[in-house]
């Protein structure tokens, strides 16, 4: 026979477990709710009215915790799972996909449980929330890369700390023109520090164009993209040969070593 | 009518099935790792979407079958070679400035812990997806 303790150990577990999602204000509908309508605020209806609204309050604690928030979660519990069949390749990769599929089926209640179950009991951020921060952050990211560009075009020199800041950078598909323009219009040292960042992150620009920097005007920008160079036989026939019979003995010289 | 000592012997052997069936599972994630897997992909995937549907019965054990053998049989053949690499890069090939001395002192330790180091590797690469050692040290 079970003693009372320990039954009552597992009913404690399951309110107790859900404390952090409740810490969240939004996580308990129930109890705002309450408390905003139904506790008097004058000081006297307040404390004659407790042994009224602390049992409520209680039971809005327990609603909240069982009922309300894990019907809340349920729908990004759902669509945790449902990640597991997003763009499944079955084009490319059949037989792969094809074995994965009782992995995935058995994965699927297990995911949405496991989720379900995280999500009710800690306070996880929303599906949207993430989404909607993630968005920010490129948002933000995008915004900081365009200001650095346009004040490169601008004339602008970049100094120690845009130069550190530059490295961390991603790229953004939006940045192309402004890309474009501080290469057509910066000054050299900003224009070597640009390059720089797409040779050595591999970064789209570079990646279609492996020769992009090798025809800038300043000598010492050519001889920096070509020691960058990630992709030295990307470079077209006639600009290694251009380069290789450079004005600048700097670069004849790298370019020399580099396709002998 | 089998005894219960039968059913739980069955489990028992089950699970000691399963225990490195799932740990492999980590390896197969790596879609380099799945060999054999990708060479069917590569060569017998039907290139319409009826004929996807029309060879699932056949294909779902294929692609089950292709999974297992990559898992327990090609992967680990496959990367025997690389933790033999491993085992001389660590143990058997000498810093330039080592002495000879050192060398000749260190043998009998490197020749015990070769066996132990070698497996070891083995099964590290054959349970998680370690990248082989070129992507390791990078371009």
């Amino acid at each position: 026979m079970i003693r009372r303790p320990a039954r009552l150990a597992p009913l404690a577990l399951l309110l107790l477990l859900p404390a952090c999602a409740w810490s969240n204000r939004a996580n308990r509908p129930v109890w705002n709710a309450f408390e905003q309508r139904l506790v008097p605020e004058g000081d006297a209806a307040f404390y004659a009215a407790l042994p009224l609204t602390v049992p409520g309050g209680l039971l809005a604690i327990v609603t909240d915790t069982l009922v309300v928030h894990p019907a809340q979660v349920a729908d990004d519990a759902w669509d945790d799972a449902a990640d597991l069949w997003d763009e499944v390749p079955w084009a490319a990769e059949y037989y792969t996909q094809l074995a994965l599929l009782p992995f995935r089926a058995v994965g699927t209640p297990l995911v949405f449980a496991g989720s379900f179950l995280g999500r009710s009991c800690f306070d996880v951020p929303s599906r949207e929330a993430t989404q909607a921060s993630r968005l920010e952050d490129e948002r933000r990211s995008l915004d900081e890369s365009r200001g650095l560009l346009q004040r490169v075009a601008a004339g602008e020199r970049l100094d120690a700390g845009d130069l550190a800041r530059l490295r961390s950078l991603d790229w953004h598909a939006g940045l192309q023109p402004a890309f474009d323009a501080a290469l057509a219009r910066g000054p050299a040292p900003s224009r070597l520090a640009l390059l720089r960042w797409v040779h050595e992150r591999g970064l789209p620009p570079a990646a279609a164009d492996p020769a992009l920097g090798l025809r800038d005007p300043d000598p010492v920008v050519r001889h920096a993209v070509l020691g960058a160079l990630r992709r030295p036989a990307g470079v077209p026939a006639e600009l290694r040969d251009a380069l290789r019979a450079d004005t600048s003995e700097s670069v004849r010289l790298l370019a020399r070593e580099l396709w002998p | 009518m089998p005894s219960p000592g039968a059913g739980t012997a069955w489990r028992r052997r089950a699970a000691l099935l399963a225990v490195p069936l799932l740990l492999a599972a980590c390896a197969m994630s790596e879609r380099d790792n799945r060999r054999t897997l990708n060479a069917l992909d590569a060569a017998l995937a039907p290139g319409s979407a009826g004929a996807r549907w029309a060879l699932a019965p056949v294909g779902l054990p294929a692609g089950l079958v292709a999974l297992a053998a990559d898992a327990v049989l090609v992967h680990p053949a496959c990367v025997v070679d690389v933790a033999w690499g491993d085992t001389r890069a660590w143990l058997w090939t000498p810093d330039p400035d080592e002495s000879r001395f050192r060398r000749a002192v260190l043998l009998p330790l490197v020749t015990l812990a070769t066996p132990p180091v070698l497996v070891g590797d083995w099964l590290g690469r054959v349970f998680f997806a370690v990248p082989a050692r070129a992507a390791e040290d990078g371009p």
